[in-house]
């Protein structure tokens, strides 16, 4: 017993855990939460050891020493904004289940939640440019549609090559994409429809990712805060961290 | 990949095969045959996860088992139906359907069943079995934790042989405290459960009375009597003394209270001192090493003419102390009733009445007579023999005249009449003589078989002087002579030791020998204090200091590697620079750039790469790292 219960104590020694939240948490969406165990230990692995998010857990059979290993939980927060994750504690049965040792663990909780995409039937069909569609653009890029095939030159980006082509070819051939550009748009959260600043914030999210996922520019006015319109995943999490921290300074 | 589960089931039958096999001969042949069986078919049953007994089935049978054996607890047999009952409950366990709880109680069944093995016999195997056991449950524990906290957990073997490392921390430590707690845990004098089997293995003993002529032939008893742990003997030493008969009574040689006599000395050149393990008997004799001077470690009581009883029974394992003069007389104060040891069987031949005239007409003193006596058992030519033996009215007659063969206690017998015949007091004395000498434990290992009957004679000079007429048979050295011939192999001899060493250090361990221990260790603590400093005081001391220096180095906080590298960096910086230059506080990137040295900012980056990274330095960045330094 007493050997069980030094082992059992040395199990959770030199145990640390943080969180790896995803880049966008919605407000009630459920989302895959990351958790990292890390073992500072010189000798022993960690054995067992359950992570503790509220009232779900998440099992690491084995985390060797001075190594960590990441795992998933399915988890569902609500509140827009800057949140608390629940409090992260360690617990483990190990060596004999006799006795369950746990200890909470010190972990950086805060995470911004956006507001929860909400359709918005006025802009569902509308060019929210007021346009009729993409403009085809004249010079290269990758984001758009191929323009021609070509032989490879040496300086191309391996993902360009046309694998299946170059297959039936005695030299590797590459796709030349053409640059696809849209009409910049700029949401003003004043002018959205909805009932409420929630609303209109709940449906300013869902055009923000629609748009952006169908290669609009997306600019924003909320009040006092202009960004101008643009793209990519960076100024995405820009105008939703906007959206989500809307009202609460 | 290794199902947990699958490991579980696995990790119950080799557990329930070590908890059986202790007990496998003790129990009945169809519960014999019904365990043994329920091993194979549990592994088969976990296999294919189909059943032979549902749940309620299975727990008939349980109560039925423990029923049928239940009836059969008698006041002297608790453990065997005991043990058989929990033998039925195990093999029913193993072959149901098993969640948590259900493995549990097959560890729990396993170590009863092994405990109640320890009542039913208590050999060497035990340990074999407990360490077995011990090991396979903490074993099943561990994994039997890893089947609770996640039922379906599939574990790469590469983990699973680290979980099975670590958790063999548990069994290891364990067994290495039941050592200690062995030792100092406190005991009773007497096993708990002695007043439920109390004479169980008492079988042997010696014979208290002598009657030569009773059987036309002796079967030897082929068992162990005792062990004898000293120095090896000269084989005419080896006369291990338990009882003395003085009196004949209707041809046989019994034993009634001696007259008072005063002891003075014993005449001996050497004393020897030998520990004394009998196996448990049924007399309370105990057996000393002739001719005795000391007997301790045990309550007994002693007789003027050397015998020693204890005030308890034999009937378990115990050990004591035998203080002795191999060979020597004992000589007794001049008042000694000689006409005591002078009184004659009331049935005497003729012929040995003529003889003994013959031998006292011859001289007043007891030497010259006792060499005559000597003589006439050469001259008569006597066999020892253990088959077609004198009988008939006078055994003792037919002995010395007829046959002419006959066993030690003819010898003894018709020696002790003839010299009292003859007006020399003699009595009889019972023990063993010879014993196989196990050079691997240094002690003797002495059989029932070599029982053995000689005698003793008070000279004229009041000594009470050993002789052993058998030695005068004509055929002695091929039959009393090859008991100290008698050698064992050498793998007989280290099982043996190995028995020997269980008895004396488990088996026998109790209250007084604790005791001991703790009186002698103050004793030694207070020794200690007292000792004076010797010449190589210095040489103990350094040893001392080296030992503590060297535990030092093991316990005290390892540093990593990149931190003694870091400290070596500073240092060297330090002693070019300055501690002015280089502050504790400064970081490696900032000294690296104040400096606007080449080697220190190589250094700061192959050092960064690797903590930034949140991994240790590899085998090749710390010979670099090492280089840069010698470049500083």
């Amino acid at each position: 017993m007493s050997v069980s219960g030094v082992l059992g104590k040395w199990n959770l020694s030199r145990v640390e855990a943080c969180y790896v939240p995803p880049d966008e948490i919605y407000d009630g969406l459920p989302t895959l939460l990351g958790i990292e165990l890390v073992n500072r230990r010189r000798w022993l692995p960690i054995f067992l050891m359950e992570v503790v998010v509220g009232e779900q857990s998440v099992l690491f059979p084995l985390v060797d020493q001075q190594q960590r290993r990441r795992k998933n939980l399915e988890i569902s927060l609500s509140g827009r904004g800057r949140q608390a994750l629940p409090e992260l504690t360690v617990r483990s049965r190990f060596p004999v289940d006799f006795f369950i040792r746990s200890q909470g663990l010190p972990v950086d909780r805060e995470v911004t939640i956006f507001p929860t995409p909400q359709a918005c039937p006025e802009f569902q069909q509308a060019d929210p440019g007021g346009g009729q569609g993409t403009q085809q653009n004249l010079l290269k890029g990758y984001e758009g549609d191929i323009s021609r095939i070509r032989d490879y030159q040496g300086g191309e980006p391996l993902k360009s090559i046309h694998w299946k082509l170059s297959a039936r070819h005695d030299r590797l051939k590459v796709k030349e994409l053409s640059a696809a550009t849209r009409k910049p748009v700029v949401l003003d959260l004043a002018t959205l429809p909805g009932v409420g600043i929630e609303q209109r914030l709940r449906h300013a999210t869902y055009l923000v990712t629609r748009w952006l996922r169908d290669g609009w520019p997306v600019g924003l006015k909320a009040g006092r805060i202009e960004l101008p319109p643009g793209l990519g995943h960076q100024h995405k999490l820009l105008l939703l961290q906007t959206l989500a921290h809307y009202g609460q300074d | 990949m290794v199902r947990i589960k699958a490991l579980l089931d696995s990790l119950a039958c080799v557990v329930a095969l070590f908890s059986l096999a202790p007990v496998l001969t003790y129990l009945d042949r169809p519960l014999q045959l019904f365990a043994l069986l329920a091993l194979p078919v549990a592994f088969w049953c976990d296999r294919r996860k189909r059943y032979p007994l549902p749940p309620w089935l299975a727990t008939l049978i349980a109560v039925a088992g423990i029923a049928l054996y239940a009836v059969q607890i008698t006041r002297e047999d608790v453990a065997t139906p005991v043990v058989h009952a929990l033998v039925v409950l195990l093999s029913i366990r193993l072959l149901s359907p098993k969640q948590g709880r259900d493995y549990l109680q097959i560890f729990v069944l396993a170590l009863f069943i092994l405990a109640g093995s320890s009542l039913i016999h208590l050999e060497i195997s035990f340990i074999l079995y407990l360490v077995l056991l011990v090991f396979s449950v903490t074993l099943g524990l561990v994994i039997l934790t890893v089947f609770v906290t996640d039922k379906q957990l599939v574990m790469p073997r590469r983990d699973l042989m680290k979980l099975i490392k670590v958790g063999l921390i548990l069994p290891s430590f364990s067994l290495l405290l039941m050592m200690i707690f062995f030792v100092v845990l406190p005991r009773t004098r007497h096993p708990l459960w002695n007043f439920l089997n109390p004479t169980a293995q008492a079988t042997a003993g010696l014979a208290e009375t002598v009657q030569p002529g009773a059987f036309s032939q002796i079967s030897a008893i082929k068992k162990l009597s005792f062990r004898a742990e000293g120095p090896e003997l000269a084989p005419e030493d080896r006369y291990w003394r338990a009882l003395v008969l003085n009196r004949s009574e209707k041809g046989r040689w019994i034993r009634i209270e001696p007259p008072p006599e005063r002891l003075i000395r014993v005449a001996g050149p050497r004393s020897v001192i030998f520990a004394i393990y009998p196996e448990p008997r049924r007399d309370r004799y105990l057996v000393t090493l002739d001719r005795p001077t000391l007997v301790s470690g045990i309550r007994h009581y002693s007789t003027v003419d050397q015998m020693f009883t204890a005030r308890s029974d034999l009937d378990h394992p115990l050990r004591f102390e035998v203080r002795a003069s191999p060979g020597a007389d004992l000589l007794v104060a001049a008042d000694i009733d000689r006409n005591f040891y002078l009184q004659t069987p009331q049935q005497v031949s003729t012929r040995m009445r003529q003889i003994a005239a013959g031998i006292t007409a011859l001289s007043p003193n007891s030497e010259v007579r006792l060499t005559a006596l000597a003589d006439f058992f050469r001259e008569q030519q006597l066999s020892y023999a253990q088959d077609d033996l004198s009988a008939g009215p006078d055994p003792i007659d037919d002995f010395l005249f007829g046959k002419k063969r006959g066993y030690c206690e003819f010898f003894a017998s018709a020696y002790v009449t003839l010299a009292r015949l003859s007006g020399i007091p003699a009595r009889l004395v019972g023990g063993y003589y010879g014993g196989e000498y196990n050079s691997l434990g240094d002690y003797y290992l002495v059989g029932e078989e070599t029982a053995h009957v000689w005698t003793e004679v008070l000279t004229t000079d009041n000594h009470w002087r050993r002789i052993d007429p058998s030695q005068w048979a004509v055929n002695v050295a091929s039959t009393l002579g090859t008991r100290n011939l008698a050698k064992l192999s050498a793998l007989q001899q280290l099982i043996d030791s190995l028995n020997y060493h269980w008895v004396q250090a488990v088996v026998i361990f109790d209250l007084a020998r604790q005791m001991t221990i703790f009186l002698e260790t103050g004793d030694r603590l207070r020794s200690l204090r007292s000792v004076e400093v010797s010449n190589d005081w210095w040489q103990k001391t350094s040893l001392l200091l080296g030992s503590l220096f060297l535990v030092w180095i093991l316990i005290r906080r390892r540093k990593s590697p990149e931190a003694k590298l870091l400290e070596r960096f500073r240092s060297r910086l330090v002693k070019r620079y300055g501690p002015e230059v280089i502050r504790p506080s400064s970081g490696l990137g900032e000294i690296s750039e104040q400096l606007d040295n080449d080697a220190c900012r190589e250094f700061a980056r192959i050092y960064y790469d690797a903590i930034f990274h949140d991994r240790s330095l590899t085998g090749r960045e710390l010979a670099s790292l090492k280089l840069l330094l010698k470049r500083l």
